[in-house]
């Protein structure tokens, strides 16, 4: 009994091997990073590779004559930087600008500028399977701005390309 | 460069002193039929207007009309080297109307430059028309 029992232990090893049935790999699936941030209660999010910086809210002076989107511009360290209100590119109320929030420092395409946010959630690494393409319902004007959805903490995230907000600014 | 700093609307902002001709009463100045551009919202003064009663003018040198910046107050004339005069961000240089050359640094503060003889303030003064002045 013992003799055959270990003949079936070879020969159920010898099997294994040959197949490689029982070996566990380890396969690493691709991630993204993402800044999770609050606009208007929602949840929204920046590519991570994107945001340069997260400043605290700051006095922002304004500049007249600029258009509504600019919200002002804020002195960094010696730097001046503007500031995008981005709120009107996706159909939200204007923020209040005085009220504390965040504003993270973008820069894509060669374009640098601080955007207003209510606050920052996360930075975190997604899997790249979570992320799903927009709605084919979206508006038009929203989805040249959005490039996916994914979900954090059971809500709907949806992700901006900000290279493409600096591209819709009219120069 | 020597520059004047003084508020207009609530908005702090900087002339070089080599732009200004002088300072004068705004009443003075609207009776002379000088055209007075309030920057902080980029509409001309009408005489009857009472925010700019007892105001002052900043009139711009080496104009053909009589042009000047409306100052609600004139807060103190202060010296920069050329370090301290920083370029707008391309966003605000791109999308605004070219009233300001720059800005400089105040301490925590950012005080907006006013470009005087640019361009843009000048051809505000030679279109006349209060309607299409008006930027926000």
């Amino acid at each position: 009994m013992d003799s055959e029992q270990n003949k079936s232990d070879i020969i159920s090893d010898s099997v294994k091997k040959k197949t490689g049935k029982g070996q566990i790999v380890d396969v690493e699936e691709e991630k993204i990073k993402l800044v999770v941030f609050v606009l208007s209660g929602d949840f929204y999010a920046f590519y991570g590779s994107d945001i340069k910086e997260i400043l605290p809210h700051t006095k922002i002076f304004f500049v007249p004559g600029t258009p509504d989107y600019i919200a002002g511009i804020i002195n960094v360290r010696g730097d001046i930087e503007s500031v995008l209100s981005i709120n009107q590119f996706l159909g939200l109320p204007f923020g209040d600008e005085t009220k504390g929030g965040r504003i993270a420092i973008a820069e894509k395409n060669g374009i640098r500028s601080g955007v207003l946010v209510d606050s920052i959630e996360d930075v975190i690494d997604f899997p790249v399977s979570s992320i799903k393409p927009t709605l084919p319902t979206l508006d038009r004007a929203k989805k040249e701005l959005v490039s996916g959805e994914t979900i954090y903490k059971g809500k709907n995230v949806t992700i901006i390309d900000i290279g493409n907000v600096f591209g819709r600014i009219r120069f | 460069m020597t520059a004047l700093v003084f508020v207009s609307g609530g908005i702090r902002m900087a002339a070089p002193a080599s732009g200004i001709e002088g300072i004068v009463d705004m009443q003075r100045a609207l009776e002379e039929d000088a055209k007075i551009i309030d920057l902080s919202t980029g509409v001309y003064i009408d005489a009857g207007e009472s925010r700019f009663k007892d105001k002052k003018a900043l009139m711009v040198k080496g104009a053909d009309k009589k042009i000047g910046i409306a100052a609600d107050d004139l807060e103190e004339i202060a010296s920069y080297d050329g370090n301290a005069v920083k370029s707008l961000p391309p966003l605000v240089a791109a999308s605004g109307k070219g009233m300001f050359k720059g800005a400089v640094l105040k301490g925590e503060d950012v005080v907006l430059l006013v470009d005087p003889c640019g361009g843009s303030l000048m051809g505000w003064a030679e279109t006349g028309n209060k309607d299409s002045q008006e930027v926000r």
